[in-house]
Order: C-alpha cells, then structure tokens, then sequence
C-alpha cells in the first residue's frame, strides 16, 4: 500500500522539468505558505551603497494565500513619508500580479502600481512576497548548502514567462522549517537583482519557524533590514481589507 | 597555633595565587546570583503584575508561551467563561512590545478594558484615566514616563497614531511601571487586531475555593477545545523567557560549580607539591594524617568561602547596576532571596571540600622519609 501510495506521489510530482524530490520539495513550500489570512508589522531599515541610512519605516501587511487566489495589503505606519499609504496586489491562477496603491482616505485616487517597485524606497518587492516562483513549472534541486551554519537544500526556480520581473531564483531550503533560508532573485540575463536571507527566525503557534529578521540584498549593494515585531497566524480579514483591490478591477 | 590560623597563614604566604583564585571564584559566583536573581525577578515582577490586578484565572490559547499569548477573538470564549459558577468578571488584555520612541527601547503597551476591575491596582500620580474606549488617551507608568521624557499632556506616537497622555501611574510591579495602558479597543485598533485579546482575566467572587477554581480549569479544558485557564503562576512558568532565562541560571550554577571546583582543585595540588618538605616535616613533628587533610581541606574552604562571599556581593552589585543601564530599566528587578545567598555560601564551601580533597589525601599519605628528601 505504502509502495502505491510513493508511487501516486511520484506520478503526481512527474511534470516536465520538475524532479520527483524537488516536486515534493516545492509543494512543501506552496503548502507552508498558505494562510486564510494572516498580519503581520515589520520595520524596514535601508541603507544605501554610499552607506547613507534612511529613515526606518513601519509597515503593516495582511495577507490571504489560498489556492486559486493570494492577496497582500500592505499600511504604511510610520514615518509621516509612509503612514497611511496602501499597497495591495492579488496573485491569480494564471500567475500575473495586479497591483494598486491608494491613500487613507477612502476618496481618494486609487493608481495601478508595479508590483517589481521598490515598496518605499526600500528592498523590498511586493512580487517577492507572492514567492511566485513556487509555482513556477521547473524546479530543480542543486545540491545543498549551509547558510549562517543552518544546512538546506538548494532549488533552482525558473521561468521562460517573458513578462515576468525575474526568471530565476535560487532558494536554499530549510526542509525541516519550510523555510528558504537565502533566496537569491536573477533577472534575464542571469544578472543577480537581490539577495533576500533570513537573520532570525520565530517559532509560530503551529510550531513551524518564520522568519523574524530578514536582510535584502539589492545588486548595487544597497541593504534593507526587515524585521518581524509582531504578528497573527489567524487574521480575520474584514469585507473592507481588499476592497479598494475588489474595486478596482 | 590553632589550624585555621596556620591554614591562613599558607594562604597569606602565595597573595598572588590566593588572590587569582579568589578572583575566579568570586567571577563564577557573581555569574550565578546575578543570573538567578534576574531570572528570578523577572519571573515574580510578572506574577506580581497579575496577583496585582486581583485576576484569580487566567485564559488563553494552549500553546501560548511568549511573554504575550497568541491574540484570539475573546467573543469566542467570553460568553461561555461567563456563564461559568463564581465567575464575576471575565476581562480582555490585549498587549505588544513596542518602539514608541528612537530614543528608548520597545516598552509593553497594554490594552485593557475600560472601567474592568484591571485599572483598579493602579496608583495615579498625575492626571486621570482615559475617559472612555474612544478617547484615544493613554496613561504611563512613573518608569515609562521617565525614561520616555514624557508627562502629562505630551503626546506619544504608537503605531501611527498620536496618544496623549492623560495620566501617570505608579504600580507595585515593575513590568507595568514601565509600560503604557490605552483601553483594549485603542489597542485593538492600533495594533490591527479587532476583537482580539491576549487573555482573558477571570475575577472570582469570594465564595470561591482552591476545588471550584480546579473544575473552573477541567471546564475550560473540557467545553473550549485550544484554551486553557491558569493560575498566574503558572502562566509566568509556561512563559518561554522565563524558561530559558532559568534554564540559563542553571547552566550557570553547573558550569560555575565545575569551573570553581577545578580552579581549586588545581590551586591545592599545586600547593600541595610545592610543600612537600613541609608537609613532610609536619608529619615527622608527630602530625596526624586526619589533621593533614583538615589543614589542606580549611585552606581550599577559606579560598572558596572568601570567593563565594565577594561572588555574591559583586553578583548584587551587577543584578542591581544592570537595572539601572538604559536599555535594561523597566525590564530587570532582580530578587536576591537570603536564602539562596546562603545556599550560594554553601555551594561554595562544597566546592572547597571538593576540590581540596584529593589534594588533601595525597598530602596525607606521603612518607614523611620520602618528603623530607624531596628538594
């Protein structure tokens, strides 16, 4: 029964491009990720290659990650530079990412957005947060390495979509934790866009390990401090958080 | 002369290895009072946070072992709690650990609800309360207000949203003394978090005995699957800082224990080889070996009691002078339990008989013949 079962699993996981261990792998991944809603507040600190420091930010985010659809809001806290601008996206089936960003009043004008941009002059993407490349068809697994003496696995991630920001990402994977501990972003031509690595992780209620502290590497050398200081597994999403995205379709 | 003047005369004869020894004893005992009493402390100023607010139970999710509890929608749990025999209030506390200011370090916010028996232990010093759940006011301990520079009618920023503060208060646990208090719906607010609270707190009527309050926690655990109901104390013990922090102190004792006997271990033998001749002679001179190994054995005790009893003055100093560092006030009030300063005293002599011991029987057993040749 276990032989057909391991069997079922691999026929399952046996797409072109995608090993048997890397399908289990991705979908591991795809599977830790889903939410039926979470938030979670961070400040973000950048500083530039020059080594000039910009002012750290607040931020809150509150996300929904199912299936078929996924969906960020992102609230700017604080300073007075972020408070009160929104962000939100949603991810659908077909893997595009639609984005708007709006202001606190409900007024006012609601603006399509890039969501391969910089969220406040910060390494941070709104595309990274999807961790779209899970879904992407090929998935290999390259070995494996050690980052800050924690060892993972190596997945190499890619997409011919012409339109997508990014075309290959490189995770090395805490199996245990689910939890890319170093996820390194490459554009086209192969040219490293940033690197996102994990510095601290938080034990969750469900006994999983999410990232607390995160630096994100860009390809000028400019760093952005992320750093988890509260959270809730179990957000419940009101009618009104997406609304602004519902409306705008 | 008697023994313990002749023991501390050998002791007096080498200042510099009596003095390096005392030294690394007294290090390793300071570790070990300052590191329990701060772990101690840190437990008993959250026990005293709740016994001070009279809450007899406390509810919240089962896997809860932050300092804060995982937040749930308390209308999930509250009405039922209610109906529950001897149970007069059921109250929410929301609370986060945060910067409110560049200058100082994160600082507890509660939120609690507004005119619940929870703000009734609270001394005010300056001001008033908020007035009611839509006042977006906040009252601060006398630590907070101090280290935030702030008074009343100054304003604070949490989250993005401007606070004025209405009032000062003075609490008998430190943990309140240095955080900030808005009503629960403020806090459930600013922290995104509608109708969610972190526990929930049962206030009791008098009638109730040590028996109801053991069917109240089966009840819970019986009728609200994923909840538990506590006694304060035995929350602070599920508290994941206060584990780790008592797991630290007794790492602690272990190593400084091993450390402290070795160092003496080796102290003595070292002693006892270089005073071979000597002892030799004490031995010729009609000595009882059992009076050898008492000489040897009081000089390691006076080394380690001598370094226990700096230890544990220097230990104080540092628990207290920690106390008092910017990034640290507010979040240390470390207890110094006499008597686990005397059984630290006691440890240390342990340490001296241990570590002088073997030293002791090798000095015994020796030929006064042989030592004597010995140049």
């Amino acid at each position: 029964m276990r032989r057909v079962a391991t069997l079922l699993l691999l026929c399952t996981f046996a797409q072109p491009g995608l090993g048997a261990d890397a399908g289990v792998l991705v979908e591991t991944m795809k599977q830790a990720r889903l939410s039926e809603g979470f938030e979670a507040r961070m400040e973000a600190a950048t500083v530039a290659a020059n080594g000039r420091r910009a002012t750290p930010f607040k931020l809150s985010v509150v996300g929904q990650i199912g299936a078929e659809r996924q969906r960020l809001r992102i609230r700017g806290i604080s300073p007075d530079k972020v408070r009160g601008r929104y962000v939100a996206a949603e991810r659908n089936t077909d893997g595009h990412i639609r984005s708007i960003q709006y202001g606190e009043a409900a007024s006012g004008s609601v603006e399509k957005s890039d969501p391969a941009a910089r969220l406040f002059d910060s390494g941070l993407v709104l595309w990274d947060m999807f961790g779209a490349w899970w879904n992407w068809p090929q998935q290999s697994i390259e070995g494996s390495d050690r980052v800050d003496g924690r060892a993972c696995t190596l997945v190499r991630s890619h997409t011919d979509d012409g339109a997508s920001p990014v075309r290959e990402v490189l995770s090395c994977v805490d199996r245990d934790a689910k939890l890319s501990l170093r996820t390194q972003l490459y554009d086209r031509r192969h040219a490293l866009l940033r690197t996102i690595a994990v510095k601290q992780t938080i034990r969750k209620e469900s006994g999983a390990l999410a990232a607390k502290k995160l630096s994100i590497t860009e390809a000028d050398r400019t760093a952005t401090e992320v750093e988890v200081y509260s959270g809730d597994e179990h957000y419940l999403v009101n009618a009104d958080t997406f609304a602004a995205l519902d409306s705008s379709k | 002369m008697n023994l313990f003047r002749f023991a501390l005369d050998n002791l007096y004869r080498r200042p510099a290895r009596t003095a390096l020894t005392v030294s690394a004893i007294s290090l390793g005992i300071a570790a070990v009072v300052a590191l329990t009493s701060i772990a101690w402390g840190f437990e008993a100023s959250w026990q005293k946070a709740n016994d001070a607010r009279g809450t007899d139970l406390i509810v919240t999710r089962i896997a809860s072992e932050n300092t804060m509890p995982s937040p749930f929608v308390a209308e999930q749990v509250r009405p039922a709690l209610s109906a529950l025999p001897h149970v007069q209030q059921v109250v929410g506390l929301l609370s986060e650990m945060l910067t409110v200011s560049e200058d100082a370090p994160p600082v507890f916010v509660f939120g609690w609800a507004h005119g619940s028996y929870l703000w009734e232990h609270l001394k005010l010093k300056d001001g008033r309360w908020p007035a009611d759940d839509g006042e977006t006011v906040l009252a601060i301990g006398s630590l907070a207000a101090e280290m935030l520079h702030k008074q009343v009618g100054d304003d604070i920023e949490i989250e993005g949203r401007v606070f004025k503060v209405a009032g000062i208060f003075e609490s008998s646990a430190l943990v309140e003394n240095g955080a900030l208090i808005m009503t629960l719906t403020q806090m459930q607010q600013i922290t995104d978090k509608p109708g969610k609270v972190n526990i929930l707190n049962i206030k009791l009527d008098n009638q109730a005995t040590d028996a109801d309050i053991d069917a109240i926690k089966a009840q819970v655990r019986q009728t609200l699957p994923g909840f538990i109901a506590i006694t304060s104390g035995e929350l602070v013990q599920k508290n994941a800082v206060v584990r780790i922090s008592k797991a630290m102190s007794n790492a602690t004792i272990l190593i400084a224990g091993l450390v402290g006997a070795l160092v003496v271990f080796n102290t003595m033998l070292m002693s006892i080889n270089e005073r071979t001749r000597e002892i030799g002679i004490l031995l010729a001179l009609g000595w009882q070996r059992r009076t050898v190994i008492k000489l040897i054995v009081g000089e390691s005790v006076i080394l380690t009691l001598a370094g226990g009893a700096i230890g544990i003055l220097l230990g104080i100093a540092i628990a207290s002078g920690l106390g008092h560092l910017e990034l640290m006030r507010g979040k240390i009030d470390a207890v110094f339990s006499l008597p686990f300063l005397f059984a630290v005293l006691g440890l240390s002599v342990f340490l001296g008989i241990c570590g002088g011991l073997y030293p002791a029987i090798k000095a015994a057993r020796l030929q006064p013949s042989q030592a004597l040749r010995q140049e």
